[in-house]
């Protein structure tokens, strides 16, 4: 089996303009919390609902995570305030591990297994074709089973 | 012993001669360009040095003058695993709110405190790591207090800079010096530390003078770091506890070097074992985080310059030196001042560890040419010469400069380095003028200080 089998062609997408609080109303209305950030037909980044959540953390709580206890109440609610205006191409990853659609659904098995990914966007000569998401791969281990 | 420890003379413009220089020039280039990452280069040259026989495996691995230095390297990694072990507590984050609260949440004081808290730990750890300690906790106080941390970063590197020049672990060059010329930790406590307090307390009033009427916040932010509860940092309090009385009995350790005749690296790598034993957990994730590429860096480099110590290049630079200046036990003083101002420019633009390893050699060699008319042997030589009255000065110009260098530019030391790269993952870019704007001034001011205390005690 190849990965253009279990290939979704309307994968969750966007664009790296778009604000993270329309991304986060996206991710509320739908069932997916990563999505491939496509300019045009290339793919060019991807970003997922942890990459929301990293842009509420100051470097510095990264840093020393014990930090977070002597913070005073207010302290997330003053964070948020700064994620109003974050667009999508501040917080997505741009180094982003594709396959192409002839690669086998193993290796896409073996990114969400071993680098807990949720979505491989796959690529085609540098244009994105789509994704492979955990779904997709679950949708087409229960079609073999019937078959 | 006698024949393995004179430097190869009749190799002197043989290949092997050669072949040493090129290892050495084009190892060192391959560091002050960044091209190659520094411990890939040292290593690289280190290994070839040995394979291609300039030096032998045994020399290389087991002489004490041509050599990897163990008693470094043990002594670099015991302290590294001690300050993993005690930074995983929470204790420095615990200090540093302690001590933000200590100034009333007011900028100017919090920064004064907290140069001092970085100094002191500078001295008795290593400054990359307690820059590392101390920077998120400003980072923190700074987003607070709404003012820019920037100052607050650059004022840390610099005091940690200052404090690490004050002991023998404080500083790499020192533990090379230290290493070199025989030196306890108590010689460093007696010739440097008082230098060191003159300093900061002259960096401390130039910062009160400069940002005085520059840092103001109101109220309301004073009072939320005065509502910080600094005992929420410390995650083990028992480990904490027993990490600073592990601490404390090393330090201790250091300082009795001339009743229990123990060497620096024994005492802390005693220290280091006792504390992995006692505290809870798998040893892996603090051995892990050991800085391996320092380390590494320190081997490739001892072996390189052994190189060239031993096919006599060391020795041919140094005669060249001291018949172009004849050093006497009267211009000494000269040599001393030279050596703090040539070693704190140079040390301002390269890495001063390497330039500390090949000046070491240089220094023993004049130290023979002055006071034994060069018939001893350079690389055993007696402690009454190391130690003299006339090379005592040398020795600390030397430290004083190598350590207070580093302070001019971005790149002149590793903190400024971990600094520069702290405030950039905050979103706050330090250009390379902006520190130097900072530090300039800085390294001019301490190595003032110094020449005045080196002239008024030594001379």
């Amino acid at each position: 089996m190849l990965v253009r089998d279990a290939l979704v062609r309307s994968p969750f997408v966007v664009s790296p303009d778009t604000t993270l609080f329309d991304l986060i109303d996206r991710i509320l209305g739908g069932n997916q919390t990563t999505a491939s950030v496509v300019e045009g037909s290339l793919l060019v980044g991807i970003v997922s609902a942890t990459d929301i959540l990293k842009k509420l953390v100051p470097s510095y709580l990264a840093m020393d995570e014990n930090l977070a206890s002597v913070l005073h109440e207010s302290f997330f609610e003053e964070e948020l305030v700064k994620l109003r205006n974050v667009l999508v191409r501040h917080a997505m990853v741009r180094q982003v591990d594709t396959l192409p659609p002839t690669a086998s659904v193993m290796e896409a098995v073996l990114m969400f297994v071993r680098h807990q990914r949720k979505t491989v966007p796959v690529v085609d000569r540098g244009q994105f074709l789509g994704a492979v998401t955990r779904r997709s791969v679950l949708t087409l281990v229960r079609g073999s089973c019937n078959s | 012993m006698t024949a393995s420890i004179a430097t190869d003379a009749t190799a002197s413009h043989g290949p092997t001669y050669w072949l040493a220089a090129t290892l050495f020039v084009a190892t060192f280039a391959a560091i002050v360009s960044e091209k190659v990452h520094k411990t890939k280069a040292a290593l690289f040259g280190g290994a070839v040095t040995i394979a291609l026989g300039v030096l032998s495996q045994e020399e290389a691995f087991h002489s004490p003058h041509f050599g990897i230095d163990h008693g470094v390297v043990f002594l670099l990694i015991s302290m590294m695993v001690l300050v993993n072990v005690i930074g995983r507590t929470g204790i420095f984050g615990w200090a540093a709110i302690k001590v933000a609260k200590l100034g009333r949440g007011r900028p100017l004081p919090i920064m004064l405190l907290f140069c001092i808290l970085t100094a002191v730990a500078s001295a008795l750890l290593d400054n990359v790591t307690t820059v590392l300690l101390v920077a998120p906790v400003t980072l923190l106080i700074a987003d607070e207090l709404d003012v820019d941390p920037i100052p607050f970063l650059l004022a840390e590197a610099m005091a940690s800079n200052i404090g690490g020049t004050a002991t023998l672990i404080g500083d790499p060059p020192n533990i090379l010096i230290a290493a070199r010329a025989k030196f306890a930790f108590v010689d460093f406590l007696v010739h440097l530390a008082p230098a060191v307090l003159v300093m900061m307390v002259a960096f401390l009033g130039v910062l009160q003078v400069f940002f005085r009427k520059r840092l103001k916040v109101d109220e309301h932010k004073r009072q939320r770091v005065l509502a910080m509860d600094e005992r929420k940092m410390i995650k083990d309090p028992a480990l904490a506890v027993k990490s600073l009385l592990v601490l404390a009995a090393t330090l201790i350790g250091f300082t009795l070097h001339s009743v229990l005749h123990l060497e620096p690296a024994t005492v802390a790598l005693t220290g280091a074992a006792f504390l992995l034993l006692i505290a809870r957990g798998d040893p892996h994730k603090v051995l892990a985080e050991v800085e391996w590429p320092t380390i590494f860096f320190f081997m490739g480099l001892f072996l390189v310059i052994g190189g060239i110590v031993k096919v006599g290049i060391v020795r041919e630079i140094s005669a060249m030196v001291i018949e172009a200046t004849g050093p006497t036990a009267e211009s000494m003083k000269t040599t001393a001042f030279s050596l703090l101002w040539f070693s704190a420019v140079l040390s301002a633009v390269v890495d001063n560890i390497p330039y500390v390893a090949t000046m070491n050699p240089l220094v023993l060699d004049m130290a023979n040419s002055v006071l034994h008319q060069g018939t001893a042997d350079p690389n055993n030589l007696p402690l009454s010469t190391l130690h003299a009255d006339v090379l005592q000065p040398v020795w600390w110009s030397f430290a004083l400069g190598s350590c207070l260098g580093g302070n001019a530019t971005a790149i002149g030391a590793s903190a400024n380095v971990v600094v520069v790269g702290l405030a950039s993952r905050a979103g706050r870019k330090i250009t390379f003028g902006q520190f130097m704007k900072f530090g300039v001034p800085t390294m001019l001011l301490t190595l003032a200080i110094a020449h005045v205390y080196v002239l008024l005690r030594y001379y």
